[in-house]
């Protein structure tokens, strides 16, 4: 009975042989795998968002301190002497158009003021 | 008058919901003054609309109480809002676009198809009261919570306060398209929906303007005003108008109440150095109600006052021959 010729090694170094193959592939797909997520992440983090339907309100850091007081709750007592806020009379005022006779033909208006 | 006097050269079209009317004294300049007006009425329904999703006074509320940016022409358009407002103790407020859309008015007038429009034409239409599930209206929150940095070209506008140019918008853009084509060089007249601004040097015997409740056309008996320089603006509670819950309603806002202001006044007709004071003046009145006859003459506004009687008051100077 002869010995068989391809067992160069001994048994239990070929098993220790297998596992740490294994265990190498194992290491190896788990680096792969962490690498593939991180590239996908990446990915993913860096498209930029969808444009907004209308302009978004600008977000600026405050460079103010807040108002420590509430908005008024009534109006403003006006100013006397304020000719800003004024209504201003025409320099002339409007002349109405005498009631034209009969035999008279009356220009049309150039145009009609009334409400809309 | 004389019937041999040279009409002003006219245009008309449709632009912010209503009839702009363009008439100049100088025939050469006309295609050139229309396509300025139409130019600043596509940006002016740009900055101002309330019916646009895009305009940036419908932009505003995304900003929900902070510092938003405005452009030149929304800016001015606030400023004069505000000033009338401080001028007319409140009575025109640019905060009562809430108060419009609890009455119905949300959206083009043409497009109001849900609501029967009503033209009022006597006190007993104005009478009613709300059903249910209409809102009860409400006071405008205040122009004084609307802060306006025009150098900054900023507004803070509170969170929830709608705007609504309405008594001042168009007038602003009349005065504004007046003078840019008075720099053409001639004398100019632009009217949006009855409230008109001149500009340059009138035509010989000044403008003639018919005065009614309607400015698309003169009714028997409405009277017709010259007019040389400044404006000229009418306020009336006949026209849009429309029924909701149950009652007739305008678009005329009483900031006090958010309602509608009392029947007293129909149709309130205001000259003015410019159409914005005019436009306010005339709205102020309407609101205003008894006593608004001696509010314009104290004011030195000369003004004609229809009430929903009809009786005819003139104040101010308005010369009447009536």
């Amino acid at each position: 009975m002869s010995e068989p010729t391809d067992r160069h090694q001994p048994r239990h170094v070929d098993r220790r042989d297998q596992g740490m193959r294994r265990q190498r592939l194992v290491t190896q797909g788990a680096a792969g795998g962490a690498t593939a997520l991180a590239l996908l992440f990446g990915w993913v983090f860096a498209q930029p968002a969808p444009a907004p339907a209308a302009d978004p309100p600008a977000k600026k850091p405050a460079t103010k301190a807040p108002a420590t007081k509430k908005p008024a709750a009534k109006a403003p007592v006006k100013e006397t002497g304020d000719d800003e806020a004024e209504l201003k009379a025409p320099e002339e005022a409007p002349v109405e158009e005498p009631p034209q006779q009969e035999e008279e033909a009356a220009p049309p208006p150039d145009t009609q003021s009334g409400g809309s | 008058m004389t019937s041999l006097r040279a009409a002003p050269h006219r245009a008309a079209f449709s632009a912010l919901g209503t009839t702009a009317v363009l008439l100049v004294t100088d025939g050469a300049v006309l295609a050139d003054a229309e396509r300025l007006l139409r130019a600043d009425l596509a940006e002016v329904d740009a900055a101002y609309s309330r019916f646009r999703d895009d305009s940036e006074i419908v932009r505003l509320a995304a900003y929900e109480g902070r510092p938003a940016p405005v452009s030149p022409l929304l800016a001015g358009a606030l400023k004069a809002a505000l000033r009338a407002a401080t001028a007319t103790d409140g009575l025109v407020d640019p905060t009562v676009g809430q108060a419009m859309i609890d009455l119905g008015y949300d959206r083009d007038f043409a497009l109001l198809t849900t609501v029967i429009k009503a033209p009022l034409k006597s006190l007993e239409r104005l009478e009613g009261s709300f059903d249910h599930g209409v809102p009860a209206p409400r006071p405008a929150p205040g122009w004084w919570r609307v802060r306006l940095d025009e150098t900054a070209g900023e507004v803070i506008v509170p969170r929830g306060v709608r705007l609504d140019l309405g008594s001042t918008g168009k007038a602003y853009a009349a005065d504004r398209a007046a003078a840019r084509i008075a720099a053409l060089g001639c004398g100019v007249l632009v009217s949006l929906g009855g409230d008109l601004a001149t500009a340059g040097t009138p035509p010989e015997g000044g403008w003639l303007v018919g005065v009614g409740d309607d400015h698309r056309a003169a009714a028997p008996g409405d009277p017709v005003v010259t007019i040389r320089s400044g404006a000229l603006a009418t306020s009336s509670v006949t026209q849009r108008a429309w029924r909701r819950g149950g009652r007739a309603v305008h678009h005329i806002v009483d900031p006090r109440t958010g309602d509608v202001p009392a029947p007293v006044w129909r149709t309130v007709s205001v000259a003015a150095r410019s159409c914005v004071d005019a436009n306010a003046a005339a709205t102020a009145a309407i609101v205003r109600g008894d006593g608004a006859d001696g509010w314009l003459d104290g004011a030195g506004l000369p003004a004609r006052l229809v009430a929903h009687d009809g009786r005819v008051v003139t104040v101010g100077g308005w010369r009447s021959h009536a």
